[in-house]
């Protein structure tokens, strides 16, 4: 399909993430945009971990938050203004399908923040405070001699395509068998809920020390409403690590918490959920509200502005504002997602259909086909 | 003192108790032994019926099944009471009598409540001793003035049951709104169900006109929006998103048929025994 004829490159209303993350766009909903930049530059600045909720109903665009500040340069960029070395950022979701979910969760980690980038971010460490200094930060750290003897090997290590580096990358990965573990020198497999605490904790806090390396460690837990609908004891013992983890990086972490509300659920399930500890460290709180109308216009009109959709010289896909409202005013309650889905609907009949500007009589004889469409 | 529990009080003590670890499954509580080590708990033959038909409906795994299977023949046989049949008869008939919508719906309420009355006239138990645990409002509210009239005793939910062990020092406060909220997960499944596929499916390459027919399935459904769910299930795409997935039709189907009206109670109810019930924790 080809979106030429409106001026555009694409469809700017993308209902899935597009091939290239780093092209994640975010328009309009400004006030949303200012209270996470502001969570994260208090991050960058101060030391203290903390947890911040993300509340908001289906399609106010949580996941979208977090995939744009952990694939595009927007987090290097704040990093930049704020003089700050720089930060990491990553998204996973709660893990659901699993009878491990711990190790679930632990691998969405490792392939968002691999061994390897631990292993270099560990010589960049090595070479800012020295070897003893590292060996003593991961004493400190670890909380456990046995991840602290794991994280000494990885970096005694020469090069990560040596073989220790693959045998160690298989222990992180559970693999316990003798052959590994005797090579290793390692008493016992990784397959533990608080080692594995100890771990993430240990390196998160072993990169941010200082805030030298990095000045703050982002994970986005997406979905966490889903805790609900995860088996009983699963969730139970989630909960039990992610207290763990969260005591155990008291610096530098910043964890958020993608929350949809849904019917059954309400602010004091969930602090059931996250337990006493938890609830009373996650005090703030973004609120992804409904966008109002006026809030909806600008972030149509910037998506179709923006120059990775917009073809250079041409004009506005739409013939005037009025159009905009007139479609927002008779979708109903407003949110990203039904914005996309609704704009996305339109701009294709508008191809084939042959238009070349959405005008409201054009709008008017596609209603039908407009699912979010009040009748 | 006597509980006499309906199949889904029994179901959720041991389906909201269940635990999976490593594949083997166990009772975290063990609730209704431990009520039966201070009180007895008893049931009519159609109870245990009842419940050998239905006790698999929510549970996922066959070890989960075998296990509760297992729990039922060993266990609850033993509260079943082999009454007397001409006797039970009667007590049965009169309670059909008074409550004539009872007469072609041969359920297992209708024999918790000649089962109550039997209990109190032919045998040897105390008026007030007698006490009917169901969540099931309808029949609360149809048992309740016989209840009261004959002497008989309660009619309790099941939460009602858990906070009076807690007075008892069976099970500890905290676990009765643990067991709550838990309890409030069971009653709310089929809603889950439907949500979660939703978000799964969406995650797919659908066309617009797809993902737009299924956000407004996902607010109609959090709406409770029966009405419109149907019109959402007669659209013109939905035929194109059952291609893409199977299941999709079957949830909404059971969730235009489930009574959510149980989820609403219990909220109303956990609320309530928030704000209103003594404990000394509240101290």
């Amino acid at each position: 399909m080809t979106y030429e004829k409106l001026g555009l490159k694409e469809n700017p209303f993308r209902l899935t993430p597009p091939l290239i993350q780093s092209e994640i766009v975010w328009a309009g909903m400004n006030e949303v945009k200012t209270n996470i930049e502001n969570r994260i530059k208090i991050a960058i600045l101060t030391k203290a971990s903390r947890i911040v909720l993300n509340w908001g109903s289906y399609g106010s665009g949580k996941t979208h938050a977090s995939l744009y500040y952990s694939k595009t340069n927007r987090l290097q960029e704040i990093v930049d203004e704020n003089k700050a070395s720089s930060a990491k950022s990553i998204k996973i979701t709660l893990p659901r399908s699993s009878n491990n979910i711990v190790q679930e969760f632990f691998r969405s980690f490792l392939g968002q923040y691999s061994l390897e980038d631990i292993f270099l971010d560990f010589q960049k460490i090595k070479t800012e405070f020295g070897e003893e200094t590292l060996n003593l930060m991961i004493d400190a750290y670890s909380n456990d001699k046995s991840i602290a003897d794991v994280l000494k090997k990885l970096i005694d290590i020469e090069s990560k395509d040596s073989q220790d580096f693959s045998k160690l990358k298989n222990y992180i990965h559970g693999d316990s068998t003798k052959g590994t573990l005797t090579s290793l020198g390692l008493p016992l497999g990784l397959n533990n809920d608080e080692q594995i605490a100890n771990l993430m904790a240990a390196v998160i806090s072993c990169i941010t020390h200082e805030k030298k390396i990095y000045s703050t460690f982002i994970i986005w837990l997406d979905e966490f409403e889903d805790i609900d609908t995860v088996n009983k004891n699963l969730a139970d013992r989630f909960t039990t690590f992610l207290r763990q983890f969260i005591d155990k990086t008291s610096n530098n972490l910043l964890l958020f918490l993608n929350f949809t509300q849904k019917t059954f659920m309400d602010m004091e399930d969930l602090s059931s959920y996250l337990g006493e500890a938890l609830t009373s460290r996650a005090k703030a709180k973004i609120d992804f509200a409904n966008p109002t109308l006026d809030e909806s216009l600008i972030y149509i009109k910037e998506l179709c502005e923006n120059e990775l959709f917009k073809i250079k010289g041409n004009d506005s896909p739409f013939d005037n504002d009025e159009t905009i409202k007139y479609v927002l005013e008779n979708i109903g309650n407003l949110n990203a997602r039904k914005i996309n889905e609704s704009f996305s609907i339109i701009f294709e009949m508008a191809l084939i259909m042959g238009k070349d500007k959405i005008t409201v009589d054009f709008i008017n004889q596609i209603t039908d086909e407009i699912i979010a469409w009040d009748n | 003192m006597n509980f006499i529990l309906d199949t889904c009080t029994i179901n959720n003590l041991l389906q909201v108790d269940l635990f999976l670890e490593d594949n083997e499954c166990f009772l975290e509580y063990n609730y209704l032994q431990r009520i039966q080590k201070k009180f007895s708990i008893k049931i009519p033959p159609k109870i245990y019926e009842e419940l050998k038909n239905t006790f698999s409906k929510n549970l996922n795994t066959g070890n989960e099944k075998k296990f509760i299977q297992n729990y039922i023949s060993r266990y609850i046989c033993n509260y079943v009471d082999s009454v007397d049949e001409s006797d039970f008869e009667s007590s049965l008939n009169f309670i059909k009598v008074t409550h004539p919508k009872y007469v072609n719906e041969d359920n297992g309420e209708l024999h918790l409540a000649a089962y109550a009355l039997y209990l109190n006239r032919y045998q040897d138990t105390l008026a007030f001793q007698t006490h009917f645990i169901t969540d099931d409002d309808e029949a609360i509210d149809d048992f309740k003035g016989t209840f009261k009239l004959n002497f008989l005793g309660d009619i309790l939910t099941t939460i009602d049951l858990l906070l009076l062990m807690s007075i008892y020092g069976i099970i500890s406060f905290l676990e009765v709104l643990d067991f709550a909220l838990n309890l409030k997960r069971q009653y709310s499944q089929v809603y889950n169900k439907l949500i979660n596929e939703i978000k799964v499916l969406q995650k797919k390459e659908l066309t617009p006109q797809e993902s737009g027919l299924l956000s407004r399935i996902y607010n109609n459904a959090n709406d409770f929006n029966l009405e419109a769910l149907e019109v959402d299930k007669n659209h013109k795409i939905f035929v194109k998103i059952k291609q893409k997935n199977r299941n999709i039709e079957n949830l909404i189907g059971e969730f235009l048929t489930e009574d959510f009206k149980k989820v609403k109670i219990l909220e109303k109810k956990i609320s309530e025994i928030k704000s209103q019930y003594w404990d000394l924790s509240k101290v």
